[in-house]
């Protein structure tokens, strides 16, 4: 008798959001025949111990290759590392690998992910880094020696990472960012000034307002930098100024793409036999609003949900935006979106290690979130937020109104004033 | 749930009032445990998440589902089972009985 033929399930980007994808499609299609084609050498690994534990030096490949990977053979994955997408065509439904092999597909998996930002002043020079793969971390690892100076360009949750695991190795960093303030896309002024009262804290210099003009190898070997109206001369550069996601595979083939390769909530491109997830996409959140989430959870469940519907069920993915970052001893975590705040609750004090930052629409309904070292009140709020709620009471009774400035910040960290006897 | 009597049983010095949906953190010989009364029955785990160091009963129990503070990563407080994404190694968990309003459980002796 003759088997039927297995459906030819084709997965293009070997992150978080393409391994996730090719391990659930397996779980659901015992039978079909899964191809997942990565650009890198190494088997897929979480990308968020790169800006903490890989520099630290105590993780390590084994610790952060993703579960499961190292059984592709078992799970019948046929992985291709050292091996991109060139291109798709869709009429013949094919995807063009690197090494001039056609393969054909019945369903395609777009999970391109997203490269760094380049500087457009930048040097070819061992000292002067950026930060996307673990060949990039071990280098930068290598560089991080105690005593010696770092700047890091980008005030943003990466720079701030890889500047927090600098100075806590001993270097001398500086924090040098374009913006007026660190975590200036998507985070409300209140809550950047008290990260960066945590960097302060710790000992990191920062400087805003400055764009990197020109940077030069001195005759010693260290690099000096000349900024907006700054010089800085270091030992070592860090780069962290946003991802660009890979769509050039997706326009190239037709599809509807802007900042992001646009999917709907089963991540569904404009062709129904290619879906994409990750990074690379911009989707639908709660409130219907397509975002580019670039987070880590998010990745996982738009590739559960998309390898779902590529298996033949039906499932969908409209998340509460949220993300965390790790710096010293702060765990941050972010939820919702700040874009139709108008009022604030504080809980706790912005100084202090724990607080709660509320943002409410102007009808009290909770819209977002940012808390330091406080991960139950994010746990509320994001289901506050998912159903459209008024914060709960457990955290509304415990906070007061603040006005989102920079001078509630400065009000709120000075020492409290004492009335005269 | 059977109670298994050979059991080394040992006390967590709580009372049994703890409320429903709440949960509590404890040392019991030195071990961090979690305690949780989900419809009316308690359940104990351990505290320490199986992905990065935190307690989790500083995180958000919804129903039987225990969420980490530090990055999300749920776990069954009834089975002690990672629920997927970031977490992927089960937590233990014990039995647990009430002698006297005092809350009991087998320490050394974990369920499968």
């Amino acid at each position: 008798m003759r088997r039927a033929e297995a459906t030819a399930i084709v997965i293009v980007g070997g992150g978080l959001a393409g391994h996730v994808a090719a391990v659930e499609v397996r779980r659901q299609l015992p039978d079909a025949d899964i191809t997942l084609l990565a650009a890198e050498p190494l088997l897929p690994y979480q990308r968020p111990p790169l800006s903490k534990g890989v520099l630290f030096g105590d993780t390590g490949l084994d610790t952060i290759t993703l579960d499961e990977a190292p059984r592709y053979e078992a799970l019948r994955i046929n992985y291709r590392s050292n091996t991109p997408a060139i291109s798709i065509d869709r009429r013949a439904a094919t995807v063009q690998a690197a090494d001039g092999e056609k393969i054909r597909y019945e369903r395609l998996l777009l999970a391109t992910g997203s490269r760094y930002r380049r500087l457009p002043a930048s040097i070819d020079s061992p000292r002067f880094h950026y930060l996307r793969t673990y060949a990039d971390a071990l280098r930068l690892q290598a560089e991080l020696q105690s005593n010696r100076s770092v700047v890091v360009i980008g005030g943003g949750f990466i720079g701030l990472e890889v500047a927090a695991a600098a100075r806590t190795r001993g270097c001398e960093v500086t924090i040098v960012e374009a913006s007026n303030r660190v975590l200036s896309r998507g985070t409300p002024p209140i809550a950047g000034s008290a990260v960066e009262h945590l960097h302060r804290r710790h000992g990191a210099a920062l400087h805003f307002g400055q764009n990197l003009l020109n940077v030069e190898e001195t005759a010693k070997g260290s690099l000096s930098l000349e900024f907006t109206s700054l010089e800085l001369e270091t030992d070592v550069v860090v780069v962290g100024i946003g991802a660009i996601p890979n769509t050039e595979l997706a326009s190239d083939a037709g599809l509807a793409v802007d900042d992001g390769i646009i999917v709907d909530e089963h991540g569904l491109t404009c062709d129904e036999a290619i879906f994409a997830a990750g990074d690379a996409t911009r989707h639908p959140d709660h409130t219907g609003e397509l975002r580019r989430l670039e987070s880590w959870q998010s990745a996982t469940e738009q590739a559960v949900v998309a390898a779902r519907n590529m298996s033949g069920l039906r499932a969908s993915h409209a998340p509460v935006p949220w993300l965390w970052s790790d710096q010293y001893d702060a765990n941050l975590q972010v939820v919702g979106s700040f874009d139709f705040a108008s009022q604030y609750l504080l809980k706790g004090e912005l100084t202090s290690p724990s607080w709660t930052l509320i943002a409410m629409d102007r009808s009290d309904i909770a819209v977002g979130g940012i808390a330091m070292n406080s991960g139950r009140d994010i746990s509320m709020l994001r289901s506050a937020i998912r159903k459209r709620s008024t914060p709960p009471p457990a955290l509304s009774t415990s906070s007061r109104p603040v006005r989102n400035s920079v001078e509630t910040f400065m009000i709120s960290s000075s020492p409290p004033r004492r009335t005269p006897q | 749930m059977t109670t298994n009597a050979s059991a080394d049983w040992v006390s967590t010095g709580l009372r049994a009032e703890l409320d429903e949906g709440e949960m509590v953190g404890v040392n019991v010989q030195d071990v961090p445990i979690a305690v949780y009364r989900v419809h009316g029955t308690l359940y104990a785990t351990d505290n320490v998440c199986t992905h990065a160091y935190a307690l989790l009963s500083d995180g958000w129990l919804d129903e039987a589902i225990v969420e980490c503070p530090l990055h999300g990563g749920q776990f069954d407080v009834k089975s002690g089972k990672a629920l997927g994404g970031l977490v992927t190694c089960n937590l233990r968990v014990f039995e647990v009985r009430v002698v006297e309003g005092v809350i009991e459980i087998a320490l050394h002796q974990q369920s499968p």
